[in-house]
């Protein structure tokens, strides 16, 4: 049981409604994010890695095969998995501590244990100092990481991530990049799993163990590539530039 | 009196930027290094401004070197980070204005209006709702400043582990930054021409 790797895909299909007939997202997918992984997922546009990641959390669920968690077959939402969103996704009318209580109440946390919690975890982010801040008031960076205490609050098993940092200036999303490796790094937080969607390669190779290459109509896992370079890892490398190009030459 | 303006920035900039810089060797030329991230040299401007304002970075003749500070503030962990920002805050003339400001107010917060008022006369140049949006962003940031939506007010940050001026042997492990030659705490009054008095 315990052996069980954390998140299983077993031949995966699904398949959207259209008007006419129906579109075949993913094909026949299979793979395994290990406890302690960082995963990356990367494929062009539509080969449906965001579809991949609702899978996960089981928001989405598949038409035939079997997607399980801990060795089991997921169904309904997975609470052991909480999400962060591109575009952040904060309810406008709440400021920053409110979104993240919001988000803990609603799994029925008690409100006294949802209070620390949220404290302790702005902190984790540094966010401290911004509690009765109102989204509209924040950067898009200080968003996001508003958006990583909420999911961290919710101290999940695994972290899944769609495209956390396309819709941040570049030096902005270097910033977070590096504090998700701190925080993922961190062995005092109970999250130490992660499943990111990316469509940027060296993003990809800079953050994550493993990338997985999506590719095809429908997708299907390509390549599950191991990246092992040590951390923090040198960007402008012989080595780093080939696990780059080998990524770019299985999706083009 | 006036004050140094803040460049128009934030702090999840500021920091790309030194880490960006450290990756490349910790000296740049502006104009390349522009390029390289894709960014209007207009853009980066503000950012490097503000980068050098904190003491992080210098920018002798067109290059841009990283500072020892600012390299440990890209080697820090999450929260020392943040120590090392407001350290580096309360040392520029607009926070120290206004920290005592504040502070000589029975209830440490006043009206926003009050602080934009306050500005027209320190940065006279410069819009003051800019102005203001920095100073909330950086300050808030730095845990010195707030504003509550409830109170409508801009207040002094009085809670949690910060304290009012960074001394020798304080907490965070963090040697001693710009102590000012005057032995304890500044002078009250908070006479804005002063307070550049901790640059060495």
């Amino acid at each position: 049981m315990t052996s069980a790797p954390l998140v299983e895909f077993r031949g995966v299909r699904k398949t959207f409604k259209r008007e006419r007939g129906e579109t075949v997202v993913l094909d026949d997918v299979n793979l395994q994010v290990g406890d302690g992984d960082f995963v990356a997922i990367v494929g062009p546009s539509g080969v449906g890695k965001s579809t991949l990641l609702r899978l996960m959390t089981g928001l989405v669920t598949p038409d035939s095969g079997k997607v399980l968690f801990e060795g089991r077959e997921l169904r309904g939402v997975n609470l052991e998995a909480a999400m962060v969103f591109q575009s952040f996704a904060l309810f406008p009318w709440l400021n920053v501590e409110q979104n993240v209580r919001l988000a803990l109440e609603s799994r029925g946390i008690d409100p006294h244990v949802s209070r620390t919690r949220t404290a302790y975890y702005l902190d984790k982010v540094g966010l401290d100092g911004h509690e009765e801040a109102y989204p509209r008031e924040l950067s898009g960076g200080m968003k996001q990481r508003v958006g990583l205490a909420r999911a961290l609050a919710l101290e999940p098993k695994l972290l899944v991530m769609d495209e956390p940092f396309s819709s941040l200036d570049a030096l902005t999303s270097v910033s977070l990049r590096e504090e998700l490796l701190e925080i993922w790094a961190d062995s005092t937080l109970p999250v130490n799993t992660v499943v990111m969607v990316t469509h940027l390669i060296e993003e990809a190779v800079e953050l994550a163990d493993r990338v997985l290459v999506l590719t095809g109509q429908p997708g299907k896992v390509r390549d599950d590539l191991r990246v092992s370079l040590d951390r923090p890892r040198e960007k402008q490398s012989h080595e780093f530039d080939e696990i780059v190009d080998r990524v770019f030459s299985l999706i083009v | 009196m006036f004050a140094a303006p803040l460049p128009d920035t934030g702090v999840s900039e500021i920091l790309g930027l030194l880490k960006v810089l450290d990756d490349q060797g910790a000296r740049a030329d502006v104009f390349r290094f522009a390029q390289e991230l894709n960014m209007d040299t207009s853009e980066l401007l503000p950012i490097l401004q503000a980068a050098e304002l904190l003491g992080f970075v210098q920018t002798p003749g067109g290059d841009v070197v990283l500072l020892p500070l600012g390299r440990r503030i890209v080697d820090a962990d999450i929260n020392t980070k943040k120590s090392i920002l407001r350290e580096q805050m309360e040392k520029l003339p607009l926070f120290r204005f206004f920290m005592d400001f504040l502070s000589n107010h029975p209830e440490k917060a006043v009206e926003k209006s009050v602080i934009l008022e306050e500005l027209t006369l320190l940065v006279p140049t410069e819009s003051p709702e800019k102005q203001y949006g920095t100073l909330l962003k950086w300050g808030r940031y730095g845990e010195i400043f707030g504003f509550s939506h409830d109170t409508g007010r801009f207040f002094l940050n009085t809670r949690g582990r910060r304290r009012r001026t960074p001394r020798a042997g304080d907490a965070h492990g963090l040697p001693p930054a710009n102590v000012p030659d005057s032995p304890g705490p500044p002078a009250a009054g908070g006479e804005v021409g002063d307070v550049g008095g901790g640059e060495r």
